[in-house]
């Protein structure tokens, strides 16, 4: 609650200024409408501003609105009713260039840590990550996805690259390649569609940044039943470098899921599901991952732009038997294990608001627990920009005074991005 | 109880592997599609509508059970010129459905059978959430929906030649009663040939265009885009100046907008269903259009 009433009031001097500064109604009719007549543009400035008010005060929501630069003066697109004629001739031709789309998200921190550990955020204006999706059928027998990413900017690595095999007998799909693989909830999300600006922290501590997206071969059959359900198995390199990353040749790691997707009515949906994933690690050790998720949706048919509320709950769980890579502690249980909630509501078409809780806690006391709760702040103007305000705090292990940050990040889309799964 | 509850689960998978009739399996995005399917089908057709009729067609999700919806599908007509871009991507590729996939005779793209209009050659996001390959709300003008229906009856005809003479007649009853009602329409709406309007969404192209209409702004800045203020303020100035009569709002918009240009201009607020479904007593592609030019011929009578 006090995290809410800080980001409100940091939020209220950006909205009134944004209204002080929209611009001023004496402006003339033509101007904003070249098919306005005389008449209507020497009405008087005083009635205008008037006008203006009570239009200010009916509809709703005119913070959305204020902030934004009036579109009115700006001409309609041109229109024909002749189709375009793609280009022809001999030359190379782009008829088969693949669906392309860009993402980019900007970010500036503030933190009150004065000794960020690496990885930790520091104070400063960033690039967060800039995301090259190419997506295409590549003959009658195989689609294509890749996903190219640049974290902070720099160093470009495929983030996903695989192939779907067109024909999907029986229910059953497969991916060849590398593979965000869809563990719980939040694994398989690209950053740029994260409902917070970075991962949680049970999230990231389980699979590290960058998350379980391995090499492999996987299969997922939608089971004969009369709701969604899917079994997911998959065989992989085993390459995670947080929790798998075996010395070992052939020690392959193995991955499978189920999840059931319930229409509750048809304004709302319940999503149950349980992840497994299990390899040897560093230590040539057994090491495994269990993970369950319960997500609840709720958006009116008839205010679907208006009106979305979600509930979720995830929970993971990791054993790393004699894993000597964290504080030196070879020898002693260093498994982890945490859960996160949040809640989102949406508070008009273009807004919406969401606050987590973090815990991540460890079962060697030695280690303790990390809490942290955030609350965000949205304003999207359409479906391919956002504005994104966080302010979190985070208590973690044998600190007395809690860690307060604040981020603002810009997150956009450019070209033909494909739509998000449910 | 334990053995009750393991019978009734076994019944529910035998009814989804193995349905018992052999009814072809229609899904439609939108309810208009389905409508003119169910006129066609008849008893020899199930279809679904993943869209409800008073739901905006721009803001569905992928919701999972479309996908169920989908795997046991023959048929899966869609609007086409990227209505459905924000989901039918992942609910067909979901579907795991061989039969209903782009390309194969299951998927049918009902925007090949009509004249695009608003195509757009040169698009880009600044100009709002366009269509450039045209406007996809086509099925407002009943010319289209004959065309949509003629379509319509050479798939299923393709997909189930058992019933084929039934879908030919059952075409032929569905253009007789529509020429019919056209004119009955077309009587209707001919006080309002010629006459500005406003409408909220670039959604009644086609409407207009047929009934020679001109729309003389639209309550979006630009298509998707919500109305500021300032732009508010320039429409009530434009039908105060131009005496327009109408504001055309589908019935699933905000209505605050529109609500205070009506009252601040004199203009007569119509909110109407623009799918079938969209309101009490729309239940069929006839019902739809008698309701829209009844609500316009009361409005421009006021």
């Amino acid at each position: 609650m006090r995290i809410v009433m800080v980001l409100g009031a940091s939020l209220c001097p950006v909205v009134l200024h944004a209204a002080e500064a929209a611009p001023a109604p004496e402006r003339p009719a033509a101007a904003e409408d070249p098919s306005a007549s005389s008449s209507a543009a020497a009405a008087s400035p005083e009635t205008d501003a008037a006008l203006l008010r009570e239009i200010q005060a009916a509809t709703a929501p005119p913070v959305g609105a204020a902030v934004l630069p009036d579109l009115s003066a700006t001409p309609p697109p041109p229109l024909t009713t002749v189709p375009a004629r793609p280009a022809s001739g001999i030359g190379p031709s782009s008829t088969y260039n693949p669906a392309m789309s860009a993402n980019g998200l900007f970010q500036g921190a503030l933190t009150s840590n004065r000794r960020p550990s690496d990885g930790g955020l520091q104070t400063a204006l960033a690039i967060q990550e800039l995301e090259l999706q190419l997506l295409t059928h590549i003959d009658p027998y195989f689609a294509a996805n890749l996903i190219l990413s640049l974290p902070e900017g720099e160093g470009i690595g495929a983030e996903e690259a695989y192939v779907t095999p067109s024909a999907q007998p029986f229910g059953l799909q497969a991916r060849i390649g590398k593979l965000k693989l869809p563990f719980g909830r939040e694994n398989a999300l690209h950053t740029h569609a994260l409902p917070f600006v970075d991962k949680s922290l049970v999230g990231a501590a389980v699979f590290g940044a960058e998350g379980l997206a391995e090499i492999g071969v996987e299969l997922s059959w939608l089971l004969p039943l009369p709701w969604y359900a899917v079994l997911y198995g998959a065989v992989v390199n085993g390459d995670n470098p947080v929790e798998l990353a075996a010395a070992e040749q052939y020690a392959m790691a193995s991955f499978a899921a189920l999840k059931h997707v319930f229409d509750l009515s048809d304004d709302a949906t319940l999503e149950a599901g349980a992840s497994f994933a299990g390899g040897k690690n560093a230590n040539a050790e057994w090491a495994q991952v269990g993970g369950g998720h319960l997500v609840f949706k709720w958006r009116p048919a008839r205010q679907a732009a208006e009106r979305e509320a979600i509930v979720m709950v995830e929970a993971l769980y990791a054993t790393r038997p004699n894993d000597a890579r964290v504080l030196g502690l070879y020898g002693r249980d260093q498994s982890i294990g945490g859960a996160y909630a949040y809640a989102q509501w949406r508070l008009a078409p273009r807004w919406y608001t969401a606050a987590r809780y973090d815990y991540l806690g460890y079962p060697s006391a030695a280690r303790g627990i990390t809490r942290r709760a955030s609350a965000i702040l949205v304003f999207a103007p359409s479906e391919f920009s956002a504005l994104r305000l966080e302010v979190r705090d985070t208590l973690p292990p044998f600190h007395a005074e809690p860690i307060y940050e604040g981020l603002l990040q810009l997150n956009f889309t450019l070209g033909a991005h494909p739509a998000h799964t449910y | 109880m334990r053995s009750s509850f393991f019978v009734s689960i076994v019944l529910a998978v035998v009814s989804v592997v193995a349905p018992a009739a052999a009814k072809l399996s229609v899904v439609t995005t939108t309810q208009d599609p389905a409508a003119i399917t169910r006129s066609i089908g008849g008893d020899r057709v199930t279809v679904t509508a993943l869209a409800k009729g008073y739901q905006d067609p721009h803001f569905l999700d992928a919701k999972p059970s479309y996908m169920l919806l989908l795997h046991n599908a023959d048929l899966v007509e869609v609007i086409g010129l990227d209505l459905e871009i924000g989901y039918i991507g992942p609910i067909v590729a979901g579907a795991r459905n061989d039969k209903i996939q782009p390309g194969q005779p299951g998927f049918l793209d009902l925007s090949q059978f009509i004249q695009p209009l608003e195509v757009v050659a040169v698009a880009d996001r600044s100009q709002g959430d366009i269509h450039p390959n045209g406007n996809p709300h086509y099925w407002l003008d009943p010319e289209n929906g004959r065309a949509m229906a003629r379509g319509i009856a050479a798939r299923l005809a393709a997909l189930d030649p058992g019933g084929q003479a039934l879908y030919a007649a059952n075409l032929a009853a569905f253009e007789q009663t529509l020429t019919a009602k056209e004119a009955e329409w077309q009587a209707r709406m001919a006080p309002l040939a010629g006459k500005p309007i406003i409408t909220f969404h670039r959604s009644w192209t086609y409407f207009t265009a047929r009934y020679h209409l001109e729309v003389a702004g639209f309550v979006e800045p630009k298509p998707g885009i919500p109305p500021a203020p300032m732009h508010t303020l320039g429409l009530i100035k434009l039908v105060r100046a131009r005496g327009i009569k109408i504001l055309l709002v589908e019935s699933f918009y905000d209505r605050s907008a529109p609500a205070i240009i009506a009252e601040k201009s004199g203009a007569r607020l119509v909110a109407v269903a623009s799918s079938v479904g969209g309101d009490a007593g729309v239940d069929t592609y006839f019902d739809l259009f008698d309701r829209i030019t009844a609500e316009l011929e009361r409005a421009l009578r006021s």
